[in-house]
């Protein structure tokens, strides 16, 4: 199984860095990336110089991306100018952050590197809407979609959500325990985009309608912001400045899903504590709750009831608020939080007794690559 | 629904042109694999059953039912006008057989999981025709 590679915490998340979220921003991109990298560099207690490897998973994802390194992205070869990196081995992915990840521990573990900083950085571009798609002829696949108004992640996962409640008989009043959730985290996360604004159920159920059933609540906001990450092996992390956030598991979506996560992934389902799972909409923590096995098909909209995802529950979910309560950092968020909450450093949100976190981050259901990771504590 | 003057439009290219040209004609058709006889859509190069990429175009009845539905009331499509429907249409030939359309000639919050449609061609341009699907009038 390909989690024995990384099993037995050999590498770790030695150092953490994000700017606050901008909800529109002129600011240069390549600026809130570096001001990212350099803080996950001094928080693990290093200097630019002692990074000798960088991964980064630099596309935009939203549809009036244009694109341009070091405006709406910034590549590796950006990065690497831009902090005046000497790095031995540095490549860019195409996925969400956990993809990084993983190439970034696959090459600390074939020695390509010893100290490798990842960076995540998002653009919401100012004059214009972050998903509008303004293509006059469609190509592809697409050609049977977005001629009838079916326009990007919104409406093709409005589909699903709306299939799901009519065969589980899920309410929005169920979908709202997940938004609330995140709102009620993202009070405690200093840096959280709808921190000081609690949401209530009247406020939910009156929001405007995106693609309905979806309503605006049950979609991530899109954000200028970056974070970033230093990870090394596992010795050198121990000698570091940090208690270090270990890598003590990484499980490819498409062997995790169908299957028993937590035996994937080599541990008890009593031993994961707290979990981030990916919520650019609400309705996807529902889909990977039950894709992972965390609870039973069409159960996930009775699972997330009655506080049990709550800080303080018996299954704490996206504690920093998630994407729908911090910004759209495109899962880069649940990684930071899984690693602060096995840290022991995420403040007044800290859930209890925290030694392993688990974090799955895309869609939840078929197609997904991204790998699930497991972070853990000494 | 729409302007029809700024809405996106398919580019029909190799593989996609049968079904447009099709279409234009007021025929619904759907690919058939020569090899396992399974419809397909939208249109492959392979069968995602078996990967032959023998097939065939053939005719289908055009009558479906409501699978899976959003009302779009915000949309980031250029020219559309919500609120509109968009679908997922199951279609009788065979289980699982689904078309992404938009549900029309009637108000959007009237559709609902299994209504029985039908197909109809919505002229948007010089040389396209959308299928589309409406209710099934009450008899």
């Amino acid at each position: 199984m390909s989690t024995q590679t990384v099993r037995n915490r050999r590498a770790a998340i030695a150092g953490i860095g994000s700017t606050p979220m901008l909800r529109k921003a002129d600011d240069d991109l390549g600026t809130v990336a570096a001001t990212a990298a350099l803080a996950a560099i001094e928080d693990a207690g290093l200097t630019v110089d002692d990074i000798d490897g960088y991964i980064g998973c630099p596309t935009a994802p939203n549809a009036s991306a244009r694109h341009e390194d070091g405006v709406d992205e910034v590549s590796a070869g950006f990065m690497v100018q831009k902090l005046g990196l000497r790095p031995r081995w540095a490549q860019d992915v195409r996925g969400l952050p956990p993809t990084a990840v993983e190439r970034g521990v696959q090459a600390l573990l074939a020695g390509e590197c010893t100290t490798l900083l990842f960076v995540r950085a998002m653009y919401n571009p100012t004059g214009v809407r972050y998903a509008q798609m303004s293509r006059p002829l469609i190509s592809g696949p697409d050609q049977f979609t977005l001629p009838y108004g079916l326009g990007g992640a919104g409406g093709r996962h409005s589909l699903w959500l709306q299939r799901y409640m009519y065969d589980h008989g899920a309410t929005r009043e169920d979908l709202f325990q997940v938004v609330q959730n995140a709102r009620q985290n993202a009070q405690l996360n200093p840096i959280a985009h709808w921190r000081g604004r609690p949401l209530t159920l009247d406020d939910y159920l009156q929001a405007r309608w995106i693609y309905k059933p979806m309503c605006l609540f049950d979609c991530d906001i899109p954000v200028t912001a970056a974070g970033a990450l230093v990870l090394t092996t596992a010795d050198r992390a121990r000698d570091l400045q940090q208690p270090p956030a270990f890598v003590s598991a990484i499980v490819n979506s498409q062997q995790a899903a169908g299957s028993d996560i937590f035996q994937a992934l080599g541990v008890e389902r009593t031993e994961v504590q707290v979990a981030q799972i990916y919520d650019g909409y609400s309705h996807f923590v529902w889909f990977w709750l039950e894709a992972l096995g965390i609870c039973g098909p069409g159960e996930a909209h009775e699972f997330t009831r009655d506080g049990r995802i709550n800080l303080g529950g018996a299954f704490p979910l996206n504690t920093f608020g998630g994407n729908l309560g911090e910004g759209r950092l495109h899962g880069f968020g649940h990684v930071r939080e899984g690693a602060l909450q096995v840290m022991g450093r995420a403040g007044q949100r800290q859930a209890g007794g925290v030694r392993n976190c688990l974090v799955a981050v895309g869609v939840g259901y078929p197609g997904s690559t991204t790998p699930v990771l497991l972070l853990s504590a000494e | 629904m729409s302007d029809a003057q700024s809405r996106p439009l398919p580019a029909p290219d190799t593989l996609t042109r049968p079904y447009w040209d099709a279409a234009f004609a007021e025929r619904l058709e759907l690919q058939r694999c020569d090899a396992c006889g399974r419809l397909r859509c939208p249109p492959a190069g392979h069968c995602p059953d078996c990967g032959s990429d023998a097939f065939h175009w053939i005719p289908v009845s055009g009558s479906g039912i409501v699978y899976a539905f959003c009302v779009a009331y915000d949309t980031l499509v250029r020219g559309f006008s919500p609120p509109y429907v968009v679908a997922q249409v199951e279609l009788p030939e065979q289980a699982g057989l689904r078309i992404v359309t938009n549900i029309v000639e009637c108000d959007p919050e009237t559709v609902h999981t299994g209504m029985p449609v039908e197909v109809v061609f919505e002229l948007v341009s010089n040389d396209i025709r959308l299928p589309q699907f409406r209710p099934v009038a009450a008899i």
